[in-house]
């Protein structure tokens, strides 16, 4: 690996950190440096409330916005890669969609038929299990899809048609659902990682873990599917056999994500983009670690200007990377058309 | 390689074409020329092991290629597809390096060796120039080239290329099919390639397979009248 590999991933390991201690700075309520430090050194804290909004709400969604990022960029990698599409990614592919079908169908078409709601439905495998299915659902959708056409811009309008379906299905489920059960559905569609407790962290941070493991051991496999599918054949490799591995990582990856922290647009999208132009690199080896650590940067950033420091506000994450991310698409397609 | 009464196509009730026997030794060049749609890349196709023949044999030495898994044809056969690529920040050495995956671990590290040898071909194609240059800046005729090198560090017996100078002017036509002549004669490989340019092809291959329309293959070695006999079995003046 070149020198100035190693340089950039210790810088953006600092970033990283620095990133990751903003967030427990920032909330809706101001709280102290000094004082942050103190509650999570695990000395005395002088004030009971602060210490719960730091442990109880702002590590949790730290963390979650961490993972969330690493897991949802390397997802996007991959898809990118596999479709060989640029604009690939699991929200734009309408993966994101996949998931909160799986989690309406949870939430909202149990209260609709009347089946008793525990707690512990909402914070547990039962979720990661209904937004991964969901998600694998519609993966092979697009992935039957695009033997039939391997088109940048088609692929991206069935992606948007296939997540406008899903928008239905769900409006329909909520017309049906209980006042109560709606507004815990509508919440979780906004996309937070403050709203993530210290029992789902957990879940999500196992479940992302595993999954960028997981694709990380298929990285010469992806360095391989670079080529097509035919160079990717002749080297030997059992590419139907990948693909499903692939299929599996992403979407355990993008569905646990949408599940615990709510359809979070663009970041799968944008972040191999910029972590490819800054590393100058297609090498998948070098690549998964770099939108590990670009993608939790990212995502604690955006998280912490969800909070608007100073303000009563906390504005939806999705909206936030959405608007961040959709000129980075425009920009992708203006590059590729001049190609 | 070898074949022997090879049905070719998608399905047995429409073969693309039948009857098709051959034998190619090392140091074979050989050109398979036929009008458009008459099953080249069909051919190609089989002979590669990316799809099944219909009937029939197709040996590589001892080996029959379609008995073989897709690791084991990974060491028989390297292909050079007509398709454009275009992959961003990858470097040419890195491209060329792919050749190497049958070979390396289950994260595909290379050895010392593997670089030696990705070295050697580099500079057996002149390529020592380009290698650190992103391989979307390169001209189609330099990425034609950077393909075959990935192609060679596969280190096969047998080299296939469909239609390897389709995008070319006339001077990079040239130059690939005598950098392809070069791989043959000094490496001992089996090349075999389809084109429509029959005046080259006649002027660097040893042999040409013919398809003709009348659904016959046909195989002509160089002689004094290698080019009369080519046209004249291509039905052309």
């Amino acid at each position: 690996m070149k020198i100035s590999n190693y340089f950039l991933f210790v810088v953006l390991a600092l970033l990283l950190v620095a990133a990751f201690v903003l967030q427990l700075l920032f909330g809706s309520v101001s709280i102290p440096f000094a004082d942050v430090l103190k509650i999570l050194s695990g000395t005395e804290a002088s004030n009971e409330t602060w210490k719960n909004i730091i442990l109880e709400s702002r590590l949790p969604g730290a963390l979650a916005a961490v993972f969330a990022g690493a897991g949802l960029s390397v997802s996007g990698l991959q898809m990118q890669t596999m479709f060989r599409n640029p604009v690939a990614g699991p929200y734009v592919l309408g993966i994101s969609a996949g998931a909160s079908l799986g989690v309406a169908l949870l939430i909202l078409a149990s209260s609709a038929w009347g089946i008793n709601q525990s707690v512990h439905l909402y914070s547990g495998w039962s979720v990661i299990l209904a937004a991964g299915t969901g998600a694998m659902l519609i993966f092979f959708v697009n992935f039957f899809i695009s033997f039939r056409l391997n088109d940048v811009v088609a692929i991206l309008i069935i992606g948007l048609m296939i997540g406008g379906g899903i928008s239905a299905l769900i409006e329909i489920m909520q017309a049906l659902s209980s006042n109560e059960a709606l507004k815990r559905y509508v919440l979780w569609t906004f996309g937070s990682f403050r709203y993530v407790n210290n029992t789902q962290v957990v879940y999500l941070m196992a479940v992302v873990s595993i999954g960028i493991v997981f694709s990380f051991l298929l990285s010469k496999q992806l360095n391989l599917l670079l080529l097509g599918d035919n160079y990717a054949i002749s080297s030997g490799l059992d590419v139907r056999k990948t693909k499903v591995l692939i299929v599996f990582a992403t979407s355990i990856l993008a569905g646990s994500i949408t599940a615990f922290c709510g359809p979070i647009g663009f970041v799968g999208l944008a972040v191999p983009h910029l972590s490819r132009s800054l590393f100058k690199t297609a090498d998948h080896k070098i690549l998964i670690p770099a939108n590990v650590l670009l993608g939790g940067v990212i995502c604690c950033l955006c998280n912490v200007i969800s909070a608007t420091p100073g303000t009563d506000y906390v504005l939806p994450v999705n909206a936030i990377t959405s608007l961040l991310g959709a000129p980075v698409v425009i920009w992708i397609i203006l590059k590729q058309k001049k190609m | 390689m070898q074949a022997h009464n090879l049905q070719i196509g998608y399905r047995k009730q429409q073969p693309v074409f039948g009857n098709i026997s051959f034998a190619a030794g090392e140091g074979d060049m050989i050109a398979l020329l036929g009008v458009n749609g008459i099953g080249k890349s069909t051919l190609l196709r089989t002979i590669s092991g990316l799809q099944l023949p219909l009937s029939g044999e197709i040996t590589i030495g001892q080996k029959n290629l379609t008995q073989t898994s897709a690791a084991e044809r990974a060491a028989l056969v390297s292909i050079v597809l007509t398709e454009k690529l275009a992959i961003d920040n990858i470097t040419v050495r890195s491209l060329i390096a792919l050749g190497r995956s049958p070979y390396t671990g289950w994260l595909g590290q290379l050895s010392k060796a593997d670089e030696q040898l990705i070295g050697e071909i580099i500079s057996l194609l002149k390529l020592e120039n380009l290698q650190h240059k992103f391989f979307n800046q390169l001209s189609d005729g330099e990425k034609q080239k950077v393909l075959i090198a990935r192609a060679l560090c596969q280190q096969t017996p047998v080299i296939i290329l469909d239609e390897p100078t389709a995008f070319l002017d006339f001077r990079n036509k040239r130059d690939i099919l005598q950098t392809l002549r070069n791989v043959c004669d000094t490496l001992k490989k089996t090349v075999i390639l389809s084109t429509h340019d029959i005046e080259a092809a006649v002027e660097h291959c040893n042999k040409c397979w013919i398809m003709t329309e009348q659904k016959t293959f046909e195989e002509i070695t160089k002689t004094a009248d290698f080019g009369k006999d080519v046209k004249s079995l291509l039905q052309l003046p």
